[in-house]
């Protein structure tokens, strides 16, 4: 109203508009003409009325249902502002993660060929991309443990046959996970990461860790060791080495850079003092397995006759080389005091040749003894066929799988 | 009218066919929208026919879909039938002295007054149409910029540009005019 009487009196002089200040009252005094669409109040009623009347209602009705202190609009004000989004989406997320999660721990377990294994693989994946690159190799080393219990767990099943194709793969998987972690390690390096020789400390721990995993898997079983094992330890020393060599020339670099980096230098030692303790463990496994084929020569004396063996001569000189491989271990660990770490980790790859010499030595000999019982277990099925009522002598004591079942055919 | 309060109206014209919820809603949007097309169509009572073909069509519409917004609805509407309206306009007719006769001034509105407003009102007419609509909504309807921004369909902000270009606009010719009178 103060506003009308202000330009009403301000009309009535003599200049019609105000040029500036007062242009947002006189557009709002606008709103009370006619001409800019006001309408009196019984004039919007009659319209309303109208309408009312065209929508087919009577002007006055219900009016209660729409008061907003009514039950009517509490009910719908709670229904539609509060109970239902969050309804909606407790339901949305409830759904969403225990889908999701249900699917994922499912997958977990399961093994190539099944349903599920490609979900597990994408998760891994998935957490492979959300890591960072000194991340990305630990995962790495983590899933090549998925792909050798998947090996072990492939061949331990009991119902159907396995697929040979499948083991493959797995193999083939653990390989390629190994290798990507030496890879990675490698671009860590090659970025001069501060962190490289940390993260390549916890690579090899994780691939000596699988190597002792290996190791136990094959003395359980007391078995000699298949090709297929075979492939496995050699990949998995491979990618030991090269993480160590990753280690020790980050730390080289390093040592250049910042001689009095402690950090580094401990986490150097504990790769040093794993290596060793590795060494150490291959040296008894092999023991045992000069052990085993003692014993297994002298079980099968009748049988391994024509077959081409050492002479236990050779086997007492096998025995000595393996106990004198480790005999360079206490000068590696004066070197490594001195900080010549190259040198140290030079003199543990000397002691590693050795051991790998042994290694092959026995492999053969293990084929050796693998193919000799085999063919004689082959002519003595073929003899029980042909004999039925005959049942021949010496029997292997053992199992017809006897001895020589995979090492990894542990659960 | 709180905008909760206008969806539980809008809910209930949904679900019920609640005319005197539409009612309501009538109430709070039919002066904007003849203010919205008094300034778009060149009668009056052109303004008050299309007002009620707007809350016609509005009922169709909000009885048989859900409206998240029923004023920006309601201004969707008035667009699309200014636009019809224009299609089917035929300009040979006499305008002004339609204009004139339809006109319905209060008593009280003296003779200089409408002088004022009338000369105002050929200002807002003669301003670019997104000015015009915005300081039409804005002054006359008394609308807040988030209501502005949802009637035509624009952000806050791009609405309080609009209405300071606008505001300057008009202030440039209202005194241009007076300077020429004077």
């Amino acid at each position: 109203m103060t506003t009308c009487r202000y330009v009403s009196s301000y009309v009535t002089l003599p200049f019609p508009i105000s040029p500036v200040s007062n242009l947002r009252q006189q557009l709002k005094a606008l709103k009370n003409s006619s001409q800019a669409g006001a309408v009196s109040r019984s004039e919007h009623e009659a319209q309303k009325a109208k309408l009312l009347l065209a929508i087919g209602h009577e002007a006055q009705a219900v009016p209660a249902a729409v008061e907003p202190v009514s039950p009517v609009y509490f009910k719908w004000y709670l229904r539609n502002l509060v109970s239902r989004p969050i309804a909606i989406s407790a339901a949305g997320f409830v759904l969403l993660t225990s889908g999701w999660m249900t699917t994922v721990s499912a997958a977990a377990d399961s093994l190539p060929g099944d349903t599920l294994y490609s979900i597990k693989l994408v998760t891994e994946r998935a957490q492979l991309q959300l890591a960072s690159l000194d991340r990305k190799a630990v995962l790495h080393t983590e899933f090549a443990e998925r792909r050798l219990d998947e090996v072990s767990a492939l061949q331990g099943q009991v119902t159907g046959t396995v697929d040979p194709e499948l083991v493959r793969e797995a193999v083939d998987a653990y390989k390629s996970e190994l290798a990507s972690a030496n890879a990675n390690l490698a671009q860590l390096q090659a970025s001069n990461e501060s962190v490289t020789v940390e993260a390549a400390g916890d690579v090899q721990e994780r691939i000596s860790a699988l190597e002792v995993k290996i190791d136990a898997a094959v003395n359980d079983t007391q078995s000699t060791v298949t090709a297929e094992v075979r492939e496995v330890q050699e990949s998995t020393r491979a990618a030991s080495d090269a993480a160590v060599d990753v280690a020790v020339e980050a730390a080289e670099q390093e040592d250049v850079a910042a001689p009095d980096s402690e950090q580094s230098r401990a986490k150097l030692e504990e790769v040093f003092h794993r290596e060793i303790g590795t060494l150490h463990g291959r040296q008894a496994f092999d023991l045992h397995r000069v052990e085993t084929i003692k014993a297994t020569m002298a079980e099968y004396a009748g049988v391994l006759n024509g077959a081409l063996l050492p002479t236990s001569d050779a086997l007492s000189l096998l025995r000595r080389n393996i106990d004198q491989a480790t005999e360079a271990v206490p000068d590696a660990m004066k070197v490594f005091t001195k900080n010549d770490y190259r040198g140290a980790f030079d003199l543990l790859r000397d002691v590693d040749a050795d051991l790998l010499a042994v290694e092959a030595a026995l492999a053969e000999i293990e084929i050796n003894i693998i193919t000799a019982v085999s063919t004689y277990q082959q002519d003595q099925a073929a003899e029980d066929e042909s004999n039925p009522g005959y049942t021949s002598a010496p029997e292997p004591t053992e199992e017809t799988s006897g001895p020589f079942q995979s090492p990894l055919n542990q659960e | 009218m709180s905008s909760l309060r206008q969806k539980f109206l809008t809910f209930r014209v949904y679900r019920h066919r609640d005319a005197s919820a539409y009612g309501q809603l009538y109430d709070l949007h039919a002066d904007r929208i003849r203010r919205f097309l008094v300034f778009k169509v060149p009668r009056r009572e052109d303004a008050d026919e299309l007002t009620s073909e707007v809350f016609l069509r509005g009922w169709e519409y909000m009885t048989t879909s859900n409206v998240e917004n029923s004023g920006a609805l309601f201004f969707r509407i008035a667009r699309n039938l200014v636009a019809d309206f224009y299609r089917k306009y035929h300009p040979t007719e006499e305008i002004d002295a339609a204009s004139e006769v339809a006109s319905r001034e209060s008593v009280q509105e003296t003779v200089a007054t409408k002088i004022a407003s009338d000369d105002l009102i050929d200002q807002l007419r003669g301003l670019k149409e997104e000015y015009r609509d915005v300081l039409v909504m804005r002054y006359l309807s008394e609308m807040n910029v988030g209501e502005i921004a949802s009637a035509i369909e624009k952000t806050p902000n791009a609405v309080r540009v609009l209405l300071h270009r606008a505001t300057k606009m008009l202030r440039a010719r209202t005194s241009n005019t007076s300077g020429d009178d004077v």
